[in-house]
């Protein structure tokens, strides 16, 4: 009921914006709303996308378990997409697919790993706020990935465009069936892991318990540094991993611009969801219907920005109704004399 | 008697400074204060009795306006009040002092009373002003008020809560268990502050359960008891077997005696252990004892001499400097009990909730393993309640229960598998009559059993009546190790507030 309420809200809120900037908000919708689940071409893409999204999602979601805060995503993304598309160029070039394939997203995964790695250190030994240092390590990686595609790794074939060559057609994902590929049954299994692991993971209860006090964890036995660090690195390379799918089966290449953003959109996802690991699923499908559709908007003429617009308005409008809905406001005139 | 000396200055048939009419207060099923009506006077101390859970806390919250009652009427000077709102009470005069004092740690005390005092002034007050250092003169106070906070012990910081509270107009001062952050010489300082605000025709209501401190210093007691006030009157008017009778009702207290089994082989011994405490400075210093199996060992001395870090060291949550302790840190965690001083953020985590804290500590033993069945957690978790009986469902989160429910979680879990040591720090702090013989009776029942059990305690006749072995510390250091035979109360509350200056050695070490 008050998911509805916050749906509705946002809605509203939306279409309010909508008009006032001059456009019809049913139009809007609509073509939102064909744009990413319309047909299955529209869904097959939304799927697709829904992938980097929720990977990085659980990636945050798992760190938050142990009150980490992994604002890192997108950086970790990126510096996974270049340890996969470097691994794609040189290292796997001539290898059966069954062997690149797999190497690709493990060294993304390493990638996004180790980048999470330079700000779960100070976390752990120094007591660095992770939420300034992986939101500063994301540009660093975003620009590292600039660099490289207009310098060393440019594509001579693509006249100065910031892409790197594509990378060979073995080490491309296959698809999965209907348009979408196997990136989405990583993410699913990905998913299904987390939830596993929450039911009864040793590891993940003393991971809890770190992140609820240094000092209840040491009154358990529980050494709190290896926690976090191993447990930030999962979320890393959960991001990384997905930088390395968007290279291997969305766009083939490393390229400027690999990312709309899905790192933050992951930190959205992840706390609409509540942290939970299967709802995380659809609220990434959902995610990635509104970011597909705004691309369809262009089309109609009506800026995509409303789409941007609408992320975290969702968010927020259901967030906030889910809080509000736990009090019930009595307004308490001062009593002098009671009957 | 303080009930005539406070009687012959003020008009003992004077119209009240405030009055409770009829407060009743209910939190959802629960009814914690019905149809609650008593006089405050100005001038007097009216010290207001009864277990944890009976009201007192609650009725006084009204009064402070921070809870909004149900039903009934707040007078003052006669006059009923608006009552619901913080600010409204303090606008009429009334202050109260928590337990969790209300300070800001990093500002300096001056600072903290400016912001009670100073609403509206856009410069921040730098010196002390004249009124505020005349009310310091006259209550008698000696703190240093230019300090930062997080730098004063317990008391001083209770002191400038005080102050806070009277520098913001309060005339009745109301003080919720006080004492039980202080240690002895620290609540006769306390005693003092709170006779000379009486004498200044303020009105003082002191929130306690330890009836010897409320025969000592009020004038008036009012015993509530379950929801409800069951006494009213003079102090001097009745004896101490009618007020715990008042108190507790027509339950049994079970009466603990000492554990008669025989000492066996040593479970803990200190080899001149030396511990540094936050500040790194000294705080146990060369500390040398055994605990041997089926002995109840009680480590008296004043609050702040060493005990809790020396505690803290056995049980593992402080390193030790120097010396030897001879408890092996298996990597599978503690295999001996340890009842920590603080429960929410020591040994309970408190945003888990009461099944998933049932296996904090022990979730490295059997029978759970790198997965956590969820079934054997449950049944751990029910066993764990069901020990000390309580009755709050398991699901609940730990933060919600009271303090006498997170105790007897703590027990049923460090308890729960017969350890063969157990180290219990203040265990019996902050409980009423009733919990805390129930944990006397567990302690000695595990002594009895065989178990070495080291316990500290600040009150001298809580344990000494059952303990197999007393030892005393001061300064750091153990200054006394007898068994309970060799020595009396005197000495040993000599041994804690003056040291080794008259050291008994005892005929064995």
């Amino acid at each position: 009921m008050r998911l509805v309420a916050g749906i509705a809200s946002a809605i509203l809120l939306g279409a309010l914006l909508i008009s006032i900037s001059g456009h019809e908000p049913l139009i809007a919708f609509s073509a939102l709303w064909r744009g990413g689940f319309g047909n299955a071409r529209a869904l097959a893409g939304t799927l697709n996308k829904s992938v980097p999204i929720g990977l990085c999602a659980l990636g945050v979601a798992l760190a938050y378990r142990a009150r980490l805060w992994n604002i890192g995503a997108e950086g970790q993304l990126y510096f996974g997409a270049f340890a996969a598309a470097g691994t794609a160029l040189w290292l796997v070039k001539d290898l059966p697919p069954v062997v690149s394939v797999p190497s690709i997203l493990l060294m993304g995964a390493l990638g996004g790993g180790f980048w999470a790695l330079l700000a779960a250190l100070p976390r752990a030994f120094l007591g660095v706020s992770e939420i300034l240092s992986t939101l500063m390590l994301n540009y660093v990686a975003i620009l590292w990935v600039n660099y490289l595609v207009v310098g060393p790794w440019a594509d001579p074939l693509t006249f100065s465009f910031p892409y790197s060559p594509p990378i060979a057609v073995s080490a491309e994902l296959p698809k999965l069936g209907f348009g979408v590929h196997w990136g989405f049954a990583l993410f699913l299994t990905a998913a299904a892991l987390l939830w596993l692991m929450d039911m009864g993971s040793r590891t993940l209860y003393e991971a809890r318990v770190a992140g609820d006090g240094i000092i209840v964890a040491r009154y358990a036995g529980i050494s709190s540094v290896p926690l976090i660090i191993g447990i930030f690195c999962m979320a890393g390379a959960l991001a990384g991993l997905a930088g390395a799918v968007e290279v291997a089966a969305s766009t083939h290449r490393l390229q400027s611009g690999l990312s709309p953003g899905y790192g933050f959109m992951g930190i959205l996802v992840a706390w609409l969801a509540g942290g939970r690991a299967l709802a995380i699923v659809p609220c990434a499908i959902f995610y990635a219907g509104l970011l597909n559709g705004g691309f369809a908007l262009q089309v109609s003429g009506i800026p995509p920005a409303i789409s941007t617009i609408l992320q975290p308005l969702l968010l927020l409008c259901i967030l906030a109704s889910l809080a509000l809905a736990r009090y019930r406001l009595r307004l308490l005139r001062p009593r002098l004399r009671q009957p | 008697m303080p009930g005539q000396t406070n009687a012959a200055r003020e008009d003992r048939i004077g119209r009240p400074l405030a009055s409770l009419c009829g407060i009743t207060k209910t939190f959802g099923r629960i009814i914690a204060n019905d149809q609650v009506s008593f006089d405050i006077h100005g001038g007097r101390i009216l010290a207001l009795l009864g277990e944890n859970g009976a009201g007192k806390s609650t009725v006084m919250n009204v009064l402070a306006g921070l809870y909004a009652p149900d039903s009934g009427v707040v007078e003052i000077d006669g006059e009923p009040i608006a009552i619901g709102s913080p600010s409204l009470s303090v606008r009429n005069g009334i202050g109260m002092v928590h337990q969790q004092f209300k300070l800001v740690e990093t500002l300096t005390g001056l600072e903290n009373i400016a912001l009670a005092v100073d609403r509206g002034r856009l410069m921040q007050r730098r010196y002390l002003g004249a009124t505020l250092a005349a009310l310091i003169d006259e209550l008698g106070f000696k703190i240093d008020l230019a300090r930062p906070v997080w730098q004063l012990s317990l008391a001083h910081r209770q002191q400038i809560e005080i102050l806070r509270v009277l520098a913001a107009g309060a005339r009745v001062l109301i003080l919720d268990e006080p004492t039980s952050v202080l240690s002895p010489l620290e609540s006769r300082g306390l005693f003092r502050i709170i006779k000379e605000i009486a004498r200044s025709r303020r009105a003082v209501v002191l929130i306690t359960h330890k009836v010897s401190e409320a025969l000592e210093l009020a004038d008036e007691l009012v015993v509530m008891r379950a929801g409800s006030v069951v006494y009213e009157g003079p102090a001097g008017a009745v004896n101490i077997a009618d007020l715990t009778r008042h108190i507790v009702g027509d339950r049994q207290i079970p009466k603990t005696t000492r554990p008669v089994r025989a000492a066996g082989d040593v479970v803990l011994s200190l080899d001149h252990l030396s511990v540094r405490d936050d500040r790194g400075l000294p705080a146990v210093r060369n500390a040398s004892f055994e605990v041997r199996a089926g002995e109840l060992v009680v480590l008296l001395g004043v609050t702040g001499n060493g005990q809790s870090e020396l505690l803290e060291a056995i049980g593992g949550l402080r390193p030790s400097h120097a010396g030897s302790c001879s408890l092996a840190r298996a990597r599978a965690g503690r295999d001996f009990a340890f009842i920590p001083a603080r429960h929410l953020g020591t040994g309970l985590a408190p945003s888990f909730s009461i099944r998933e804290n049932a296996i904090l500590g022990r979730q490295r033993r059997p029978p759970f393993g790198r997965w956590l069945v969820p079934d054997r957690i449950d049944r751990r978790a029910e066993q764990v309640a069901a020990k000390f009986a309580v009755t709050v469902p398991i699901t609940a989160p730990v933060r919600l229960l009271s303090g006498g429910n997170l105790q007897r979680i703590v027990l049923g879990r460090e308890l729960h598998d017969d350890p063969s040591l157990v180290i219990a720090a203040y265990p019996t702090r902050g409980l009423d009559i009733a919990a805390a013989a129930e944990i006397r009776k567990a302690l000695v029942r595990r002594a009895e059993a065989g178990a070495g059990v080291l316990v500290s305690s600040e009150e001298i006749e809580e344990f000494v009546g059952i303990a197999s072995r007393v030892l005393v510390m001061h300064s750091g250091e153990i200054v006394g190790n007898f068994t309970p035979q060799e020595v009396d109360i005197q000495t040993i509350g000599h041994l804690m507030t003056l040291g080794g200056a008259s050291r008994l050695e005892p005929s064995c070490v």
